[in-house]
């Protein structure tokens, strides 16, 4: 891994247009900016990690829904019998701009 | 558990896509798989059409060789769905629709996003969410926060992961009173 000592105001470049800047420590949590095309993914790590562990409790929890326990959830949200979903709305296409880090 | 015909007005020439093992079997129109689930906790065998398959191109975090699975809408599950790995009978997932679980949940596409799921028209697009369901299944909960969303039309999907702090990645199906969320039931049309 790459070590760099940087100031806040400094910035790291990665690549052509990926740009992380150190914005200020406190001793316990480092604040960085990260300026990113659209297209790049930026992602606090801890949150995939959460996201990987919640989609495995979930497929291992849902073998065991018994119809039975399943019907009787289904009944208080009474709406076994709907047809179709109702829709998401997608807001738009366009990425929002790219969230900032936050503190 | 006996094996459950899902879609019984399609029919075509059926492959049995049992965890690797494929054999054809003549029919009429649409093509139908045979697969193998254990939803509801027992292995069963059931028939779908091919449309019902979702290609995950980058599979599911946790699960990312699972790159397609069946979305079976079974009738004695609604409002809930059937997400069936079509790699392995063991994974799959109960899914719904978060726009029943909470009002004005709405989301953006990233352009990557949109691309990889050639999402060009916002119609086409359905949004899921997986759920979590503990022995105590009152206690179910559903990733706001990770939706999948679906192109229905070229049938690809991908579970995105928001950083809208309003979507938690857990959030409880029924209340704490045990009563269910306010929104949950109430109709909308698409």
């Amino acid at each position: 891994m790459l070590v760099l000592s940087r100031r806040p105001g400094q910035s790291i470049l990665i690549g052509k247009d990926i740009e992380v800047v150190v914005l200020g420590s406190d001793g316990v949590q480092a604040r960085v900016g990260i300026r990113a095309p659209r297209e790049v993914t930026v992602l606090r790590r801890e949150l995939l990690k959460q996201v990987e562990e919640e989609n495995r409790r979930a497929s291992s929890g849902a073998i065991g829904v018994s119809v039975a326990s399943l019907g009787a959830a289904l009944g208080q949200i009474g709406g076994a019998s709907r047809a179709g979903l109702p829709c998401v709305p997608l807001r738009s296409w366009r990425t929002a701009p790219t969230p900032p880090p936050d503190s | 558990m006996t094996a459950t015909s899902v879609n019984t007005t399609a029919t075509g020439t059926a492959r049995n896509e049992t965890a690797g093992t494929v054999s054809t079997m003549t029919m009429a129109t649409t093509r139908m798989f045979e697969i193998r689930t254990t939803r509801y906790g027992e292995m069963e065998t059931v028939h779908v059409s091919e449309d019902t398959v979702l290609a995950f191109p980058e599979g599911v975090p946790g699960f990312e060789r699972h790159l397609r699975f069946a979305l079976i809408e079974d009738g004695k599950l609604a409002p809930f769905c059937w997400l069936q790995s079509l790699h392995d009978p063991l994974v799959g997932f109960l899914v719904i629709d978060p726009g029943l679980l909470m009002a004005n949940y709405e989301l953006d596409v990233s352009d990557p996003d949109a691309e990889l799921l050639g999402l060009d028209d916002p119609s086409s697009a359905r949004v899921l969410s997986i759920l979590v369901v503990p022995e105590n299944i009152r206690a179910m909960t559903a990733s706001l926060q990770a939706p999948l969303i679906v192109n229905q039309r070229k049938r690809i999907a991908k579970q995105v992961i928001l950083t809208d702090e309003r979507f938690p990645l857990r959030h409880p199906v029924f209340g704490n009173d045990g009563t269910v969320e306010q929104s949950l039931g109430r109709r909308r049309s698409c």
